[in-house]
């Protein structure tokens, strides 16, 4: 076409100057006609009227022709100046519906008559690329058209909204003529599908023109995806649902949870090439959608909690890549995530609460109960490192859980306490000073988990003492880098006491040294440790007789102490302390002098077992009854301290016990045994019971226990009369949360015993309910 | 007219009686309104004070210048009341007493004057509807509280159960919930009550339904502990 496109405005004023010249010539030349007709030369006026109606008439069949042949792809000789023109003044003369419904004729006539049956043609063959290659020769000639008519679209369509313009037009009357027929349609869906369907068997197929097609139907749906949806899209997404719902039951089939995850894998990344290939994004989108349902929440479930392949097994066997390929797969659907978490924590709980629950078995020892759990925590940190992403959402549980089963064994804090008491006293002396402190900072990761971390505080200082005064600790530098990690947790406040002990320990040997200096007569080698009560878990003890040489050693240092620091008490804990005593053994021996050969050997005992020993000077012979008469020594010490001395291991033995039973009745009798022998000068008698040092018993437990109740309720009733002082006015469910929150760090108090703590407080006008509302409290100041 | 010791309602009887207001006050407090009435305010107070003495020094009881246990009898015994009645507790309110069975001058004259009688015939009229002055919440509040202090002696913080058990069932007089509580505690608790339990107790009844729909956790918890047997035992 000539002068395919043109500036408008320019032309329509060209097109004014030709018009009348056109009409003119083209008159003229019917007049010509005419004029030869009749063979009369004769000069007429130009008519002032024209015959309009067949005017138009022929310019509409030029147009009309015209059309034809655009369609027919035979545009190259025609003028596109003539027929702009021509349609231009159809329009301007007021016929535009004339040109209008010719178009909409024309148009019908050539799809329905060639080009529907080319395509019907071709269902048999080839009919996709048949259908397209109309389909787009339609368009380029409905281009075209709209080129010719565009005078028509802007001013006669324009003025009437229910007529579409023409290139919508045309699309209109394809789809309607051609697509909708029912025949091409059907072919054309079932070829459509069918194509995907062979394409997910892996097989080959001309996926150009289902892009093609794809993309005809959304043309055709004129400005909006319903069309295609409606003919393909929803149809795709149901079938694409249907197979995969049977691809999921098929790889549930396998019954193996990395199995089935791969595969998922291997389909959505089809599934997203194809749709980036071939089909519309949006349809993308959709197509995931599908995909993500029907594989993966429909089954996540099951997987997760496959036998012998879901992730309990991924857990036991540290199957890390595979949980990562699981996690990936469930993060990205919604739920998916959960389902996980709570498996992992169902398996947590499980494993965590076996490990708690272990001394139902029998008796435990706390620290490889405390180690069981510090691997437990690092297993589970690897596998949210390399698994889960270190992922927030999985952190979080994994703590909670960890806060769950800790504190359902009331020994906990009692355990982990132990467990830092035996690694202080032996076990870090083979590492360098990072890993100690590698395993201090996990021993604390567990006392983070605690609730009852006052009652972790009391076991510790109780260790703690212990290992002071028996300096069985290893090192220092632990124990203090020890202070700092719990100061940094905790606060000043709960270390302070802890930080006293060292103090008291440091001042006393300063104090021995210069006792020493002063001190030269006394015919014993003493070494005093002064405690400052406040800081050091004392339990009230009453005082045993000691020893006169004993006594008189203590009395000097006493002396000492009261010119130095006046107006302090000194009181000796006889529970505490060792002795050093020379003990001479009388051996029958055939060779001595009088048969009689004189061993000697230096004994280590307990003050109390001093006290014992030292009475043997005096009787040879003693029973339990006149022993505990004498040294008064409570009941179950002096039981302890016997039993070391004369039930224990073959080399402890230094006094005989006549008396059978396992229990120490008072007619029982002690002498020294003579024949005691051991081939070291210089023996330890140990503490018998070592198991008391490993599990407390029952009673002292106990006695922890209420010690611990009792400083809880004066910390409660402090915490109620600090917020009370601050808010003056307060309601009962605020002053509980206040309350608990300000508690949080040493324990989770009870709301009966807050409850119970105010009343009390009221009873002793502390606080006051208030007259009107039985919910509010007010401060008494 | 001889002069004669007065209040300053002397005024509203006669000129020749002209006195500062408030300033003869030989031991009496005003007689308040029933100085309205056309009795001679000397013989009003006076009476009042004859009725006190009427009651005051009785010598079983040993408390001089005081009505003391036996005086309260006969003052019962006079105005027709039960000692166990609630307008005795009533009256000992009114006059905001200190110590059970016992008055001072004081405090029967403030409650004469705060009842206004004064004489026995009043006071007969009186106690037969003492209960008409608790039926407002507010009187029934202040006085539930008043009985609390009242009831128990200086000594103590805290009431004995059977004491306050005694006194509830004077208050409370045939409220069956009142006395599924008194039974109750009974059973239960041997432990005395202390002025939140007993306050709170008065609001409890007054507010709590009896389906216990509106409980919540802010009550003592003695009456939690009610509460938890009455829904169990339902």
């Amino acid at each position: 076409m000539v002068l395919y496109r043109y500036d408008e405005v320019l032309y329509d004023s060209l097109i004014d100057i030709v018009t009348d010249h056109a009409s003119f010539t083209s008159f003229s030349k019917m007049r010509g006609a005419k004029a030869q007709q009749s063979n009369n030369v004769r000069i007429r006026t130009f008519p002032a009227h024209v015959d309009e109606q067949s005017y138009v008439d022929s310019r509409w069949e030029m147009l009309k022709t015209a059309i034809v042949e655009i369609q027919n792809k035979n545009n190259s000789g025609l003028s596109f100046e003539e027929l702009y023109r021509n349609a231009y003044t159809m329009v301007l003369h007021k016929y535009g519906e004339v040109l209008y419904n010719g178009l909409v004729d024309t148009v019908t006539y050539h799809l329905r008559n060639h080009v529907r049956p080319v395509v019907e043609n071709s269902i048999s063959d080839n009919f996709i690329s048949e259908l397209i290659k109309c389909w787009n020769d339609h368009t380029v000639a409905m281009v075209m058209i709209r080129d010719i008519l565009m005078y028509m679209d802007r001013v006669y369509v324009q003025q009437r909204q229910c007529l579409d313009p023409v290139y919508n037009l045309g699309l209109r009357m394809f789809r309607d003529e051609i697509v909708n027929n029912q025949d091409i349609n059907g072919h054309l869906k079932a070829t459509m599908l069918g194509m995907i369907a062979l394409e997910r068997q892996k097989e080959s197929i001309d996926w150009m023109s289902l892009k093609h097609a794809c993309k005809m139907l959304i043309a055709l749906g004129i400005d909006s995806r319903g069309y295609y949806e409606s003919q393909f899209e929803t149809h795709f997404l149901r079938e694409s649902s249907e197979y995969y719902h049977n691809a999921g039951q098929k790889f549930l089939a396998e019954n193996s949870a990395s199995v089935f995850v791969r595969k998922v894998n291997e389909c959505l990344t089809e599934e997203k090439e194809r749709a980036e290939r071939y089909l519309d994004p949006i349809t993308g989108g959709k197509i995931l959608q599908v995909l993500q349902k029907e594989l993966i929440v429909a089954h996540m479930h099951t997987i997760v909690d496959l036998e012998n392949s879901g992730l309990v097994f991924m857990l036991n066997n540290d199957r890390v890549d595979d949980m990562k390929l699981l996690y990936q797969l469930l993060h990205d659907v919604a739920g998916g995530s959960k389902v996980v978490i709570e498996a992992m924590s169902k398996y947590l709980r499980a494993k965590g609460e076996r490990l708690v629950s272990a001394e139902n078995n029998g008796p435990v020892n706390p620290v490889s109960y405390i180690q069981s759990l510090i691997d437990l925590k690092a297993q589970f940190d690897h596998f949210l490192h390399r698994a889960f992403n270190d992922d927030k959402e999985f952190k979080t549980r994994i703590q909670t859980d960890f806060e769950y089963f800790l504190n359902l064994n009331a020994k906990s804090p009692e355990f982990l306490s132990l467990y830092i008491d035996d690694r202080l006293k032996k076990g870090l002396k083979s590492m360098n000073e990072g890993d100690a402190d590698g395993v201090l900072d996990k021993a604390m990761v567990l006392f983070r988990f605690l609730q009852d971390k006052d009652i972790f505080e009391k076991y510790y200082k109780q260790h703690l003492a212990k290992r002071l005064l028996y300096a069985k600790s290893n090192s220092d530098d632990a124990e203090k880098s020890m202070i700092t990690k719990l100061k940094t947790e905790c606060g000043a406040h709960f270390t302070s006491k802890l930080e006293g002990m060292f103090k008291d320990m440091e001042v006393s040997s300063n104090l021995m040294n210069c006792f020493k200096d002063q001190e030269t007569e006394g015919d014993i080698d003493l070494s005093v440790r002064v405690l400052t009560k406040g800081h050091w878990p004392t339990t009230d003890v009453p005082l045993c007789p000691l020893p006169p040489s004993a006594e008189a050693a203590f009395q000097a240092f006493k002396n000492f102490y009261l010119t130095k620091h006046n107006g302090r008490k000194l009181s000796l804990s006889p529970n505490l302390g060792l002795a050093d005593l020379k003990a001479v053994f009388y051996k029958p021996d055939a060779s001595a002098p009088g048969g009689i050969r004189e061993e000697s050997k230096i004994l280590t005992v307990t003050t109390y077992q001093m006290c014992v020993l030292m009475r043997f000077n005096n009787a040879d012979q003693m029973t339990y009854a006149q022993l505990q008469k004498d040294t008064q020594i409570p009941d179950r010490d002096l039981k302890r301290a016997l039993v070391s001395l004369a039930m224990a291991k073959a080399s402890q033995r230094v006094l005989a016990r006549t008396g059978e039973g396992r229990e120490i009745e008072p007619a029982d009798v002690f002498s020294v045994n003579d024949a005691f022998t051991s081939k070291l000068t210089r023996i330890r008698i140990q503490m018998v019971a070592n198991r008391n040092t490993v599990n407390e018993n029952e009673p002292e437990r106990r006695e922890i226990r209420r010690k611990v109740e009792d400083d809880r309720k004066h910390e409660i009733e402090a915490a109620i009369v600090r917020v009370m002082k601050a808010r003056k006015r307060i309601t009962h469910n605020e002053l509980i949360a206040e309350v608990t929150r300000q508690l949080q760090s040493r324990f989770r108090p009870e709301p009966i015993g807050i409850k119970r703590r105010i009343e009390s407080l009221m009873d002793r006008q502390y606080v006051k309910r208030d007259d009107d509302d039985t919910r509010v409290y007010h401060y008494v100041a | 007219m001889s002069w004669s010791p007065t209040s300053n309602n002397g005024m509203q009887y006669g000129p020749q009686y002209r006195y500062a207001s408030g300033s003869r006050n030989m031991g009496y407090r005003s007689a308040g309104p029933s100085a309205q009435q056309s009795l001679p305010v000397k013989s009003k107070s006076s009476t009042v004070r004859n009725l006190f003495y009427q009651y005051a020094n009785d010598p079983s009881d040993n408390l001089p210048g005081r009505i003391g246990p036996n005086g309260v009898v006969r003052l019962l015994q006079d105005v027709k009341a039960e000692p166990t009645d609630c307008s005795v507790l009533i009256f000992a309110w009114k006059c905001k007493a200190q110590t059970q069975c016992e008055f001072s001058v004081d405090e029967w004259n403030t409650g004469l004057t705060a009842i206004r009688c004064s004489d026995l015939n009043d006071l007969r009229a009186w106690f037969k509807n003492a209960r008409n002055h608790i039926q407002n919440p507010a009187d029934f509040k202040d006085f539930y509280k008043f009985t609390f202090t009242y009831a128990k002696s200086l000594a103590q913080r805290g009431l004995p159960l059977d004491v306050a058990i005694a006194y509830w069932q004077i208050i409370y007089d045939g409220n069956t919930r009142v006395n599924h509580w008194i039974q109750w505690l009974q059973n239960e608790n041997k432990s005395g009550i202390t002025q939140d339990e007993w306050d709170s107790f008065g609001a409890f009844i007054r507010q709590v339904k009896a389906d216990f729909s509106n409980y919540d956790e802010t009550w003592p918890t003695r009456i939690d502990d009610y509460v938890e047997f009455c829904k169990s035992g339902k």
